[in-house]
């Protein structure tokens, strides 16, 4: 367990770290002071390319590169809107920041506006969020306070407001064009792109999206340089991520730990283990979304590239442990059923693919199922995928799938015994 | 002008104009790509993913409904991938489709059902329970009313959102909606309120499945046991294009026959469900004749000779000058032009006119004015409407949505003057409220302003309006004026239109005047149109003094029509010999000697002129199940033949023949193009300016008084559509509005039962309490000839007083 420096974790368990005064105490606000002084909105764009921080999200777009996006003299307001709306399984990393260290969020929520020259950001928090909502709105009042947030900040004739949005509670509002349609106060419906929010989102404006945990590293990166960033993680990968813990795990909980840290050291140095002395089965690396690994993968490197290699991805880096006493078959049909459930219902192939998996999923389970059934689960999967208007319907894919091919013995057990593989029960996530 | 892109599909290459989608380009080089979700007329939502196509450089396949073409894109349309995901959609498509095609509306003419002949597997792999929304256990459909005719069945939806589409985007209302997520999301009508828009039909219509049924359809027939009669709706001067459906000489519906220049492929409900008019229980037949106090069903013949001694007699003593002869707007132009032929060179009279709904008739020179400024489809490049005394959505329904278009897409200004509140939909509009009779008033503010002169203070209006009106109208916005069924019975027609008239030169303005009645110009310009001196006005005060003898009715119904009931009973009760030709045993018809029951779409054909003087063919049916009904020129032929005149058409087309050969301009009527040809009626000289006099405003009498106006609706117009039982289940009961003070004054409290009543005469209806009309003022909507509101009229005033008493 190599000793390194956290940076969105430093200060997250300091008492008080959540009030303005003990958030600028320990050297908070300066690099937003720093970037509207000393440097121009291109300059700090171009700082974020160069350190080479990408969307922690789960697609890991470059963050800088998508601001360079934006249309030039469209006459239009530019908008900045933070993705708060965290509800991928396994997840839990960016309430964890909004409610400790909110200040963090927020004035990485000024920089990045800074940057794109936005007036109004707009942060849309997953309805259940009550506390995390409570602190950034508090935060944003102690900010505005202090001169932040509001009309000519530094009196350098920038304006940046602040506006926390509730949402109702639906997974499909992480996507960015239904939080954008969401925001707008229609059903949260994701739209067909091309057009890129960055040419026509909220409101048919130029929008930037980015996720809390990417926004938290930009003070940081603005104190600190983008050199500094970029020697941090992967040269691909760069800088450090939260590993969200959760399953058949002794310790979970968020890790902060440098990008392309072995999964190894992840799940025993830092997790401690496997619960209750059990083997380990398999991994699912980046949230619910991502294919599973099998517990003889676990020597990969958690980054954005090696996690592809090893036929997953590390998505928003919910690590989900799975012990050899949880049947795959159930796992899958955990997963599908929510898929099925937050599909927006949209588009034919989520629609209906993710409600046809869950049934076949749950005849088997049950103890009904027909061998044939699993090519046709496989076939479903290969119709989904990339037939969707947006990822959601991709994102049902990977657990069933995965699941399909590296488990399949327990599926053909289910089927020909009508019984879970002996020893593998229920799921016992807690 | 950006220059046209290049790209390759299927190998072929193929230029197009930037924006557009891969799929029109696809249909430029023939390339069908099947869809579901996709209408080049709405916006594309790319859902049903039916269109997938590959991109060269594209990870994922694409929408082709949903994206535009790029410079050198190589699209591919039918390559495994392609194929894959598309046979994978329709798979997806049909495992909760309930497959019941046996008993399905749609069936026979259904996209589902095609495109999976076409693409789709034949058996079916999904083993499971499918996804049922039961609506009523004892049912035997799962058939959920979303309104008095729209029926949803949610097993067969798609959720191709069309339907939503056509609400929200098209007609602007906001009843049907989503609900639920993933598989298990439908479509209802929000809470609960009835689904009755005024293109409700055009759902039915457009849905790509039998989900969406009309209730005066529904299990009915088989599609494919239906014969199609090209025609031209008769419902409102638009003239949308329809087929009307037709099996054994029953009418089963109206679909659209797009034409793209008039209604791209929508009709209105009024259009479209006002077909059982056709075949209504208590339609006319047989012709009938006056055996002493009793009219009695003849045969056809017999009828004939009655009419023709009777005329034999008048021509042989030069009498001619006694008969006089009346038509109505909605008969075809070969009827208006027969009608004139037959009156002016066979019987000799001058007494003609075209319609008995006015008492005061419409001078030449604003006959030659009425229509539309240009031609529909410009309507949608208009930025500003002025909109006057006139209600576009009920009176030319489809016209309307070009002007919602503008609005809604293009951000036009919609501006409504008039004595009470109207609505296109709920796009923004602005309502500029005047008392009664006050549209020149209002107009003459607009054009002071425009010339700096000081406002009269006659009347108070919006000042913020009339300042956007003034501000667009200066930076030179495109203005279009539009009067429409409330310039007919204005009581200051002549100040309403030199008000109009300076307006529009002031503005740069379009001006257009639209009539109500769908063959307005056809059968004012072909023939039925003389001059004020013989209007029907004052053909009955001939009657009444005994200078005229014997009157023809065609198609009209004067005692359910002429503002003053009470006179035009009694003086046709004067008459020698009546003679009405008409659909139903109306009013006017019981008191004739003889009556002809009249053919009505699609009984015969002819042409008909819209609003833009386009004229259209409508074609009969070619069974003829009614063989004693006749269009105008059929018994008019008939009986010259008997008078030994020679009978003089056989055919719609031999008039057509000898108007082409005697009207300048109008050889095309002898070889009648498909989509019609435009006609140059308006005249411009008539649109020069004129002095502006204005009448002194009307005032109340008393404060117990009323001035009365009347409304009608989309589904309800009179005593044609009240044979509608389809319209008649749709449209609202009669109502009188009034304003809450007058309300609270009168006593009268919401949904009360009240009379409406002059000095001799009164009516029963309901009233309804509401700020959309003004004090002293009361809106009759939706009038039935139950109560017949032209009871409380006199021809000698073109205002009503009445007074509203609660019961
Ligand atoms: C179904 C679905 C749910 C998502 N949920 C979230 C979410 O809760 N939070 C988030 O930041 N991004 C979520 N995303 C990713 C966003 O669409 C988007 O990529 C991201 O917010 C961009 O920010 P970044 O570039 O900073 O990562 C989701 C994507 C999909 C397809
Ligand atoms: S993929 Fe699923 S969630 Fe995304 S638009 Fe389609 S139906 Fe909605
Ligand atoms: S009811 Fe018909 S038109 Fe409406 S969404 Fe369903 S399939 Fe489409
Ligand atoms: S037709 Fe293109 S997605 Fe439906």
């Amino acid at each position: 367990m190599a000793e390194f420096e956290k940076i969105l974790f430093k200060y997250i368990d300091f008492p008080e770290q959540d009030r303005i005064d003990t958030y600028m105490k320990n050297g908070g606000y300066a690099a937003f002071r720093k970037a509207v002084t000393t440097m121009t909105p291109e300059e700090v764009t171009d700082v974020v390319i160069k350190s080479g921080l990408r969307g922690r999200g789960g697609a890991g777009f470059p963050a800088g590169r998508k601001w360079s996006f934006l249309p030039k003299g469209t006459g239009k307001p530019v908008y900045l809107t933070v993705n708060a709306d965290e509800s991928e399984p396994g997840t839990f990393k960016d309430r964890e920041l909004m409610e400790k260290d909110p200040h963090m969020v927020i004035e990485g929520t000024l920089i990045a506006a800074y940057a794109i020259k936005c007036k109004i950001a707009f942060i849309y928090i997953r309805g259940e969020f009550t506390f995390a909502a409570r602190q950034l709105t508090r935060a944003i009042e102690e900010a505005r306070a202090k001169g932040f947030v509001g009309k000519n900040i530094s009196g350098k004739g920038i304006d940046i407001d602040i506006v926390v949005h509730r949402g109702g509670g639906a997974y499909i509002c992480g996507e960015e064009t239904a939080l954008l349609t969401s925001l707008e106060g229609g059903m949260g419906y994701p739209r067909v792109k091309p057009p890129f929010p960055a040419v026509a989102g909220l409101y048919g404006c130029p929008t930037i999206i980015n996720n809390v945990e990417t926004l938290a590293n930009l003070p940081h990166i603005i104190n600190r340089g983008a050199e500094w960033f970029a020697s941090i993680g992967t040269p691909k990968s760069t800088g450090t991520k939260i590993f969200c813990l959760s399953g058949h795990i002794n310790k979970p909980g968020n890790y902060e730990l440098p990008m392309g840290v072995p999964l190894r050291e992840v799940l025993y140095d830092y997790g401690g283990g496997i619960k209750d002395g059990h083997n380990l089965k398999a991994v699912i690396p980046g949230g619910s979304s991502v294919p599973v690994l099998t517990a003889d993968k676990i020597d990969v490197h958690m980054d954005f590239e090696s996690l592809a290699e090893a036929g997953s991805m590390l998505g928003s880096a919910g690590v989900i442990v799975i012990d050899e006493t949880m049947c795959m078959v159930r796992a899958a049909l955990n997963l599908a059923q929510f898929y099925q459930h937050e599909s927006c219902g949209q588009c034919t192939p989520c629609r209906q693919g993710t409600y046809w998996m869950l049934v076949i999923l749950n005849r088997i389970e049950h103890g009904e199922g027909r061998m044939e059934d699993l090519d046709t689960l496989l076939d479903i999967c290969d119709n989904i995928e990339g037939n969707t208007i947006c990822p959601l319907g991709d994102a049902a894919v990977p657990s069933v799938r995965s699941t399909i091919k590296q488990f399949r013995d327990e599926y053909e057990y289910h089927i020909t015994n009508k019984a879970c593989l002996p020893g593998t029960t229920a799921p016992r996530f807690e | 002008m950006a220059d046209n892109i290049t790209l390759t599909i299927d190998g072929k290459m193929v230029e197009v104009p930037p924006g557009t989608l891969i799929v029109e380009a696809a249909q430029r080089l023939g390339i069908t790509i099947p869809t579901f979700c996709y209408d080049e007329r709405l916006r594309s939502v790319g859902a049903c993913r039916m269109c997938l196509v590959e991109v060269e450089k594209m990870p994922k396949l694409v929408a082709s409904c949903a994206t535009p073409v790029a410079p050198s894109m190589v699209v591919h349309t039918k390559n495994d991938r392609v194929i894959k995901a598309r046979e994978g959609v329709l798979e997806f498509l049909l495992i909760n489709h309930p497959l019941d095609c046996p008993t399905c509306d749609k069936g026979g003419e259904c996209p589902l059902q095609d495109l999976t002949y076409a693409h789709g597997p034949a058996v079916s792999r999904y083993r499971e329970n499918k996804i049922r929304f039961i609506e009523d256990i004892n049912q035997k459909f799962d058939d959920k009313p979303l309104g008095p005719e729209i029926i949803l069945n949610r097993n067969r939806c798609i959720m191709c959102y069309k339907c939503v589409r056509i609400v929200r985007d098209l007609a602007g209302e906001a009843d049907l909606g989503v609900f639920k997520r993933g598989a298990f999301t439908n479509i209802s009508n929000l809470n609960e309120v009835a689904y009755a828009d005024e293109f409700s039909g055009n759902t039915v219509e457009y849905c790509p499945v039998g989900a969406l049924l009309s209730r005066s359809y529904r299990y009915s027939i088989r599609e494919w046991l239906l014969k199609k009669a090209t025609s031209v709706c008769n419902l409102c001067p638009v003239g949308c294009n329809m087929n009307v459906e037709w099996s054994a000489g029953r009418v089963y519906r109206h679909m659209s026959r797009r034409n793209r220049e008039v209604d791209d492929g929508w009709l209105c409900d009024r259009g479209r469900y006002g077909f059982d008019i056709f075949s209504a229980a208590d339609r006319l037949f047989k012709p009938h004749i006056r055996r002493g106090s009793t009219l009695e069903p003849c045969g056809f013949d017999e009828a004939l000779i009655v009419v023709s001694k009777h005329l034999r007699k008048i021509i042989d003593q030069n009498l001619g000058m006694q008969v006089a002869a009346v038509g109505s707007p909605t008969l075809s132009n070969e009827e208006a032009y027969a009608i004139r032929h037959f009156f002016d060179d066979v019987i000799k009279t001058p007494e003609i006119d075209f319609q008995t709904d006015m008492a005061h008739p419409v001078e030449s020179g604003i006959i030659d004015l009425v229509g539309l400024d240009g031609a529909i489809r410009d309507l949608e490049r208009d930025t500003v409407f002025v909109i006057v005394g006139a209600d576009p959505a009920v009176e030319q329904p489809v016209a309307t949505l070009l002007i919602k278009k503008a609005v809604s897409i293009r951000n036009a200004r919609a501006i409504f003057i008039g004595s009470y509140d109207k609505r296109l939909g709920h796009f923004p509009i602005t309502n500029i409220r005047i008392p009664y009779g006050a549209e020149g008033h209002a107009l003459e503010h607009i054009s002071n302003r425009l010339e700096n002169k000081a406002a009269s203070d006659d009347i108070r209006l919006n000042e913020e309006a009339l300042n956007e009106i003034e501000e667009l109208a200066r930076k030179g916005e495109r203005v279009h004026i539009i009067a429409g069924r409330n310039f007919f019975n204005h009581p200051d027609r002549a100040g309403f239109l030199a008000a109009m008239l300076r307006l529009r030169k002031l503005a740069n303005a379009r001006l257009s005047i639209l009539p109500p009645q769908s063959n307005f110009i056809g059968v004012s310009h072909f023939g039925l149109f003389g001059d004020v001196d013989h209007s029907f006005n004052k053909i009955l005060e001939r009657i009444d003094s005994g200078e005229i003898k014997t009157l023809f009715v065609f198609g009209s119904n004067p005692v359910d029509e002429f503002p003053d009931r009470k006179f035009v009973l009694d003086t046709l009760k004067k008459l020698e010999f009546l003679v009405v030709v008409a659909p139903f045993m109306h009013p006017t018809a019981s008191l004739a000697g003889a009556v002809f029951p009249q053919a009505m779409l699609p009984d015969y054909g002819g042409t008909f002129t819209n609003i833009e003087g386009r004229i259209q063919l409508f074609e009969p049916m070619s069974d003829r199940p009614h063989v004693a009904v006749r269009p105008a020129w059929g018994i008019l032929g008939e009986i010259a033949d008997l008078i030994n005149l020679g009978r003089i058409w056989y055919h719609d087309r031999e008039i057509r023949d000898e108007i082409a050969r005697q009207l300048k301009g109008m050889a095309v009527l002898a070889h009648m193009p498909s989509d019609g040809f435009l006609f140059p009626f308006r005249s411009q000289e008539e649109l020069e300016t004129r002095p502006v006099n204005l009448k002194t405003l009307p005032a109340r009498k008393n404060e117990h008084s009323y001035i009365l106006q009347f409304a009608q609706s989309v589904h309800h117009q009179g005593w044609l559509t009240e044979k509608s039982n389809n319209l008649m289940r749709i449209s609202g009961r009669e109502a009188i509005l009034i304003h809450p003070e007058d309300a609270a004054r009168d006593g009268i409290v919401e949904n009360q039962a009240v009379t409406v009543s002059n000095s001799d005469e009164s009516i029963t209806v309901t009233a309804r309490i509401t700020t959309h009309v003004n004090r002293g003022e009361a809106l009759l909507v939706n009038s039935f000839t139950g109560q017949p509101a032209n009871k409380l009229m006199s021809r000698d005033s073109s205002i009503t007083y009445v007074s509203v008493k609660g019961i």
